[in-house]
């Protein structure tokens, strides 16, 4: 079984345990955190070098502050939290999607660069996410 | 550096449901919701932005009313805090669905969020064993708890974050002394500084931390460069840290600083704070080392976790890996942090409350020092490589079941009998709903009958009126009440015929034209003319 196969039964199991544990608001408001504390920011360091956990642990933790804070400023313009909220997510899912796009690009070329000169790509690659 | 693999899913799949058991516990079987007067508060203002749909930067005066004038600059509306805790109460209460529930599924979860960001940390560099046996020890830290139960939550939150703080400056400060500085991680670092002051200014403790990594880093290394993309990194960290938190600086400072006197100088030498400097704001037991802690008693009264502890803190000073070297400036960082009463004058009332951030570096420093000792030991054995491998397995099964069955039932048996029959009661409750429909906004109401202050803010919360328990309330705030509840109802559930009678002598004084607007389950409203 592969990490990624586990991390969906795991997803499943803790929905059926919040479940049980809390009912149907308990599942809404544990899915509830992911999509406001867990993806945004997740998207966003998906455009650096980051793995992974890191993008997990360290997103979670800017999540938790700097998503509502995000929200907080689009609702000064947009007068509803509901649609500011939507507002920010198509924001950032705009930004990973178009940035995504853009580091395959890089990445490619990247790769084209080591199979020409190993040694200087080797360095570039290894500073790209980084710099 | 190692990355994560199945076990640490299965871990941290089990470190979440268990988590979110027991800190569930105290809304299992009663919805409604609990605290002091601050769980209150926050409850307040991220409840009114969920039922409104907006965020706010001015406090309806309904809410305004409470601190009434708290910040000199900002005036009498003005927030009390950065707007994101308030605003994930919101978040939670519309996805959850319900008003109550998800705001405290919320707290409990980001209340014992720095168990998992310890377990990210530690796993990284020392190991599964290491980071699951302290993570399961910070996931019954007793102080988070007692923080959680009375309700200052951004502060606890924001405190939460320090392992995340360690490791994305660790990141940073290690690659730069090996001569390619991953700058990503100083933007991180500067970010998660500034996540945490926008919970909490008290946050910013990191930073403590932080300088003593800097200070062991530069003496262990002795190497002083200056690249020029770092110098651009750190200004474009510096100004979007600035363009996130200055907004909201008059939030803190419009507050001022209450005068208060230094604690002795000679507390330095003592790591807990003493409960008597305490004593009326927290119960003494938040203050004990045994109850917050596994005692695990050998001879002479020696305590093995208070061993396990110091083995962790010579094994790290012996070593001084890089590594190390954080999770020492870490214990230094929470040193200082826990004696600025002493050091700088701050109220031990708030020094008190960070002791939230003692948990995560007792229990890595415990893990550490116990697996440090074992690995003692197993180096006098012949057993094989993979023998000692599944060995630390064991042992760290052994430790988790001590943690559980010492502080981990305490936990549980606190969570699951607290606030029961002292919260806001479904009658209360009722009623707070009633006014909420059916009075003016800018209704004012002088509450009687509630046996507790957090009773009665919880009416308060859930009804979105104003509402005191004494006229002098009003007086203050150069208001008068429009209304006055005559709360029945708790003198009858606990049997203060006292309180009852004090009850209808005000109920027989009212003036002349006051309408009985609600009457329900001893619970009644008038309407004063």
């Amino acid at each position: 079984m592969k990490t990624i196969h586990l991390i969906g039964i795991a997803t499943l199991i803790i929905l059926l345990a919040s479940f049980f544990i809390l009912g149907i608001t308990g599942v809404r408001t544990v899915i509830g955190m992911f999509l406001i504390f867990v993806l945004p920011a997740y998207l966003l360091l998906d455009l650096t070098s980051l793995d992974s956990e890191e993008k997990f642990f360290i997103g979670t933790t800017l999540g938790i502050s700097l998503f509502a804070l995000a929200v907080f400023f689009v609702d000064r313009i947009v007068p509803s939290m509901r649609i500011s909220t939507v507002v920010v997510y198509v924001i950032v899912v705009l930004v990973w999607y178009f940035g995504r796009g853009k580091l395959k690009k890089r990445s490619k070329h990247s790769k084209e660069v080591v199979q020409d000169k190993p040694q200087h790509s080797t360095e570039h690659q290894t500073n790209q996410g980084n710099t | 550096m190692k990355r994560f693999n199945k076990l640490d899913v299965i871990v941290l799949t089990a470190l979440f449901i268990m988590t979110l058991f027991v800190w569930t516990l105290p809304i299992q079987n009663d919805q409604l919701p609990f605290g002091e007067g601050d769980a209150a508060w926050h409850f307040t203002v991220g409840d009114w932005i969920g039922t409104q749909d907006r965020t706010i930067w001015r406090l309806p005066n309904y809410i305004g009313y409470w601190y009434y004038n708290f910040n000199k600059i900002l005036g009498t509306n003005a927030l009390e805090y950065p707007p994101p805790n308030h605003v994930n109460y919101a978040f939670m209460s519309i996805t959850g669905g319900d008003r109550v529930v998800p705001i405290y599924i919320y707290k409990a979860i980001s209340s014992v969020f720095a168990a998992f960001l310890t377990y990210f940390l530690l796993r990284r560099y020392y190991g599964i064993p290491i980071a699951a046996t302290a993570a399961v020890g910070a996931s019954f830290g007793y102080r988070e708890m007692m923080t959680y139960l009375f309700g200052q939550q951004p502060t606890l939150v924001a405190l939460t974050f320090i392992p995340i703080v360690l490791y994305t400056y660790y990141r940073f400060l290690t690659s730069y002394f090996e001569g390619k500085p991953q700058n990503i991680y100083l933007l991180l670092t500067g970010l998660v500084l500034a996540a945490q002051y926008l919970l909490h200014g008290q946050g910013l403790v990191s930073l403590f931390m932080l300088g003593f990594f800097t200070l062991f880093m530069f003496i262990k290394h002795r190497k002083f460069y200056i690249p020029k993309k770092s110098i651009i990194w750190g200004i474009v960290t510096v100004i979007a840290v600035l363009a996130l938190t200055l907004p909201f600086l008059q939030i803190y400072t419009g507050v001022g600083n209450a005068t208060v006197e230094k604690t002795p100088i000679t507390r330095l030498l003592s790591w807990n704070i003493d409960s008597s400097l305490q004593q009326g704001s927290y119960p003494d037991a938040y203050f004990s080392f045994d109850r917050a802690y596994p005692t695990i008693n050998l001879p002479f009264g020696i305590n093995m976790f208070v061993i396990f502890i110091l083995a962790g803190v010579v094994t790290l000073a012996l070593r001084r890996k890089n590594i190390d070297l954080l999770i020492l400036s870490w214990l230094i960082g929470v040193y200082i942090t826990l004696h600025l009463d002493a050091l700088v004058g701050l109220a031990v009332g708030r020094t008190a409350r960070m002791l939230t951030i003692e948990a995560p570096i007792l229990y890595t420093l415990a893990a550490i020092g116990a697996f440090s000792l074992l690995s003692l030991l197993l180096s006098f054995t012949t057993l094989k490589k993979i023998q000692k491998a599944y060995a630390r397995y064991l042992f760290a099964i052994v430790l988790i079941a001590v943690i559980f069955t010492t502080v981990g039932l305490q936990s549980i048996n606190e969570l699951e009998g607290s606030y029961q029959g002292v919260r806001i009661s479904p009658e209360q409750a009722e009623a707070a709903l009633w006014m909420k429909d059916n009075t003016a906004e800018d209704s004012i109401i002088l509450s009687l009958g509630q046996v507790t202050y957090g009773k009665m803010r919880f009416m308060y919360a859930l009804s979105q009126r104003f509402m005191e328990q004494e006229q002098s309330g009003f007086t203050a705030r150069n208001i008068t009440n429009t209304h006055i509840l005559i709360d029945y109802s708790d003198a009858i559930r606990f049997g203060q015929q006292h309180l009852g009678a004090q009850l209808q002598q005000v109920e027989g004084s009212l003036p002349n034209g006051s309408m009985l607007v609600y009457d329900q389950n001893n619970i009644r409203l008038y309407e004063l003319p």
